[in-house]
């Protein structure tokens, strides 16, 4: 699964440290999914793109 | 709950989760070697085999918990890594039981040898699937 955080988090200028703690999972969970190495759960997802104030779709996309 | 507080409560399960494996493999050791250095009534060595039991059960809740407090991904890895442990012991165990019938080894495996097998390849499983996701 693809997914724009990457481009949304530096857009708000947030480090993946930043975007780690607000979403409340490790830096290495953000790194795997922005690299899409790592597809996050649903409630996961949500939880991200709620901090963007987006919809699921316009952060996840699928291949 | 606050990130730091979330932070705080992962530390201590790691810890429970550490004290917890100590705890069973040193009632293991105990237990194991007890008889041959430590006494001779039986009846100790029953309530050193139970200790190791009580040990291993709270061990068994420990990793639970810890499982339950870390994150999806390094749940993900970890439960990867169990998987691999299992199935490696698996195989380990019953080729070693099959060859042993067939009279094909000559030396005994001890448990000890068995424990440290799949702590390495736990330990492996776990590198790797860190290394896997960064």
């Amino acid at each position: 699964m693809n997914s724009r955080l990457k481009e949304l988090r530096t857009d708000r200028g947030w480090t993946q440290a930043d975007l780690a703690e607000r979403a409340r999972v490790s830096r290495q969970t953000i790194i795997a999914i922005e690299k899409g190495k790592f597809d996050p759960s649903l409630p996961l997802a949500f939880r991200l793109a709620k901090l963007f104030d987006a919809k699921i779709e316009d952060v996840f996309v699928d291949e | 709950m606050d990130t730091r507080d979330g932070s705080r409560e992962a530390s201590r399960r790691s810890a429970y989760l550490a004290l917890w494996t100590l705890a069973w493999v040193a009632t293991l050791a105990v237990a194991r070697f007890g008889p041959e250095h430590l006494w001779d009534a039986e009846a100790i060595s029953w309530v050193a085999v139970g200790l190791n039991v009580a040990a291993g059960v709270a061990w068994i809740v420990a990793h639970a918990r810890y499982l339950r407090g870390i994150d999806e991904l390094q749940r993900k890895i970890a439960q990867d890594a169990l998987a691999i442990t299992l199935g490696v012991g698996c195989v380990a165990a019953f080729a070693y039981v099959v060859a042993d019938k067939a009279e094909l080894v000559d030396r005994d495996a001890t448990v000890a040898m068995f424990a440290i097998l799949l702590a390495a390849v736990y330990m492996l499983a776990i590198a790797v699937g860190h290394v896997r996701y960064r």
